[in-house]
Order: structure tokens, then C-alpha cells, then sequence
């Protein structure tokens, strides 16, 4: 195996220094990392932004969403990231993270994400912070995001 | 010639005391705890709350002092040797014996350190300086004793001009102190129990490879791969932080500190 310096490059290491994805993301990772705080349950997910489409669950987790209701639930979500409270804005950018997963699954499209590299880092931190059946859900948008790339 | 730092004649000013308190500060957008000197000066617009560890080290008298020798030489010995090495100044010897000859004639200068803080300069900046003053009396010194094998040295004008010295040396500068940055978080991830979190670190961010290669070459979940990257992240981040502090950069001026760096480092 090579050593670090000589597969080393200072540029991408001090790349990593920033970070790839939103930070209200990044701080619920860090959360969920060190057990000491609380996370958005599974029940203020379902009642969330994403609700303002309807069943949350049949829509975006069973995959019965059209293209109107993920628009509708996006708005929601843009909404309580840009005025809401600091808990809502961590509650609407997860809300955001697990929309994009619902999205790249069943439509195979991204919603906020410009690259696969930057959907890769939401989608994981997502998979930090979120609890099951959503994980789930965002763990299978990130297979299917390798595939879209490859 | 320009001026350089080492031709201000100012007294050398000394900390009285110090002591280093816990703090933390805002860096790149997360807070991270760092190591605060509060110093107290005989003048109050002495800036030494910005200047960190070696400032602290100066208030602990001889001891002090020599660890701030011993750090700089480790920190600034590589990138000022590939400064030479790259240099028309490289004819006058080998790199190595020129570093040695300026730090051993300005780090054993009394007040040498007192007027860096007082030149508020990065500290790399600093000894870039005075390192091309001293490359420049070299030649001086040279000529005199009639050695005349400086093919590429003109008497006329400096070898280089101090602008393009100091981007050069930036460049070499930011590269050794984050392959430094990276060995010491490396090492603090083996010590702690995280190694596997540095490897994971490494091939994201150096390799390219995906959260979603990532869970599946370490076999772990997305989830769980973005929490080890993140530890690893830190680590790496506070040892930026601190070697850019003991450079002498504020905590207000660590992210503009970065994207400087990374403007350096692109081809």
C-alpha cells in the first residue's frame, strides 16, 4: 500500500476542510455521532414539511408521489429551511435529504442536489440522522445513486 | 530593495505572562476548542492574543524560546529548503547548509520572535523575509571574499522578486504544513482507536470514493460511513487550525487563511 505522502495531494486534503454538504445537515451527523443530543423522530418527519402533500409515508416512502406532490412537499421544506425556527431547519433540511432519497429511487432525479458527489454526502449524512423505515430508504437512494453515475 | 521586517529597529517587546486558557472559537463554521494564550503586555497595543502559542512560549523565558527554535526548524526547515532548491539562489550551496546558516543566524538574535508580533506578519511570511535578506547578504558576502562562481546571480537586482518569493513559498509552505496537518491527525485517529475512520477519510477525499463505495468496501452503512469520515474530518480540521494558529493567524482569519492556502496550492 502506498504511504500518504506519496499518494498525497494538499489541495484535495485541504478541499476536505469544506464541507461538501449543508451544514445543518453536517451538525445533525455530528449529533447523531456523539450521542448526545436530539434528532428528529421518526413521527416530526412524518408530520413535517413533507405532509403538506398528503400521507407522507404512502407518498414518498411507497413511492405513490407525482411530480406536483414532490414540487409541493420541496416548497414546504425550502419554506421552514429559510424562516423556520433552528430545530424546523434542522426538521425541513432532513426533510429535504430523505425527499431527494424518495425522489432518486422513484423518479431517478435529483430535487436539490447538482452532482451525484454532492447528492452522495447528503444522502449519507441523511442515513446519520434518520431513523428507520427512512433510513431504508435512504440507504437504497444511495445504491441507485452510484448506479446513475456509473 | 525592499524593506524587509528585520530592518525595523523597534525595542523588542516581552510578554510579561501568560497563561493558556480553553476557548473555543468558530472555524470553518463548526466550533472547535483552541488553546488561548491571555497575555498581558507592557503595551496595550501589543498584539498578542493574536499570535497564539508562541507567544506563550516567549513569556516562559529560555525553555520557551527553545521550543519555538525547535519548532520552527521542523515546521519551516522543508518548505525553505524547496524554496532554494527552486531558486536561482540554489548555485550559492546546497539548500540544506543555507537553511541551517539563517536559522543560525537569526533565531539565535535577541528579540528575533518580539519582531515578528510586532511586524503582525504570519510568522512563514516573517522568515521568508528575512530568509531572502539573508540569501541576498549571503551573496553580498560572497562577492566580497571574491569567489566568483555565481553564474546566475546578477549584482544589479535581486535574484527574485519578493512578491513571487512569497507566493512561491506560500505554495511550498501550505503543502508541507497539510501533509504535516494530515501525519498528526493520521496519528491522533491510530492513537484514539480510529484508524479505520482516517482510511475512510483518505479514500473519500483523496481517492474520490463515495459514501455509497465507502459502505460497501468497509461494510459498513451510509449512515455509519459519513459519521467515520466526519470523525477523521475533525481531527484533520483541528490540526489545521492548530498548526495555523502557531503560524500566527487569528481565529477570525482561519477560513480566509484556508482559501488562501487552496489558491496557492492550484496548479
Amino acid at each position: 500500500m502506498s504511504t500518504l505522502d506519496e499518494k498525497f495531494s494538499p489541495l484535495r486534503l485541504l478541499a476536505a476542510l469544506i464541507d461538501e454538504t449543508d451544514p445543518v445537515l453536517v451538525r445533525l451527523v455530528d449529533r447523531a455521532r456523539r450521542v448526545d443530543g436530539l434528532l428528529p423522530t421518526r413521527a416530526a418527519l412524518e408530520a413535517g414539511p413533507l405532509s403538506v402533500a398528503g400521507d407522507t409515508v404512502e407518498l414518498f416512502y411507497l413511492g405513490a408521489a407525482s411530480d406536483e406532490d414532490y414540487l409541493h412537499a420541496q416548497t414546504a421544506c425550502e419554506a421552514m429551511c429559510a424562516f423556520g425556527t433552528t430545530a424546523e431547519r434542522e426538521l425541513a433540511t432532513l426533510s429535504l435529504a430523505v425527499l431527494e432519497a424518495s425522489s432518486i429511487v422513484y423518479r431517478q432525479r435529483f430535487i436539490v442536489s447538482r452532482t451525484t458527489v454532492e447528492a452522495d454526502a447528503r444522502l449519507a449524512s441523511a442515513a446519520a440522522a434518520s431513523i428507520a423505515p427512512w433510513q431504508r430508504l435512504v440507504a437504497s437512494a444511495m445504491r441507485a445513486t452510484m448506479r446513475i453515475s456509473a | 530593495m525592499s524593506t524587509t521586517p528585520e530592518h525595523n529597529s523597534n525595542s523588542s517587546q516581552r510578554a510579561t505572562a501568560s497563561a493558556a486558557a480553553s476557548a473555543s472559537a468558530q472555524v470553518f463554521g463548526e466550533t472547535v476548542s483552541v488553546a488561548t494564550p491571555r497575555v498581558t503586555t507592557k503595551r496595550d497595543s501589543f498584539p498578542l492574543t493574536q499570535r497564539g502559542w508562541l507567544v506563550a512560549q516567549l513569556a516562559q523565558g529560555t525553555d520557551g524560546l527553545a521550543r519555538i527554535n525547535n519548532y520552527v526548524m521542523e515546521t519551516y526547515s522543508e518548505p525553505l529548503s524547496n524554496y532554494v532548491a527552486g531558486s536561482s539562489f540554489r548555485s550559492m550551496g546546497s539548500a540544506k547548509d543555507l537553511v541551517s546558516g539563517f536559522f543560525a543566524s537569526r533565531l539565535s538574535q535577541l528579540g528575533y520572535f518580539e519582531r515578528w508580533i510586532e511586524s503582525e506578519l504570519p510568522l512563514r511570511r516573517w522568515l521568508i523575509n528575512g530568509f531572502l535578506f539573508h540569501l541576498q547578504e549571503e551573496t553580498r558576502r560572497i562577492r566580497t571574499e571574491r569567489v566568483d562562481a555565481l553564474p546566475t546571480i546578477s549584482s544589479a537586482e535581486p535574484a527574485t522578486s519578493e512578491h513571487d518569493a512569497v507566493e512561491q513559498f506560500d505554495r511550498l509552505w501550505a503543502a508541507s504544513m497539510v501533509r504535516s496537518a494530515a501525519g498528526n491527525a493520521r496519528e491522533r485517529c491510530a492513537t484514539e482507536g480510529f484508524a479505520m475512520h482516517w482510511d475512510m477519510f483518505e479514500r473519500h477525499f483523496i481517492g474520490g470514493l463515495s459514501y455509497s463505495g465507502l459502505s460497501q468496501e468497509f461494510t459498513v452503512t451510509g449512515g455509519q460511513a459519513a459519521s467515520m469520515v466526519r470523525t477523521a474530518s475533525i481531527r484533520f480540521r483541528q490540526a489545521v487550525v492548530d498548526l495555523l494558529l502557531r503560524d500566527g493567524a487569528t481565529e477570525d482569519e482561519l477560513d480566509e487563511e484556508v482559501t488562501r492556502l487552496m489558491r496557492a496550492l492550484r496548479p
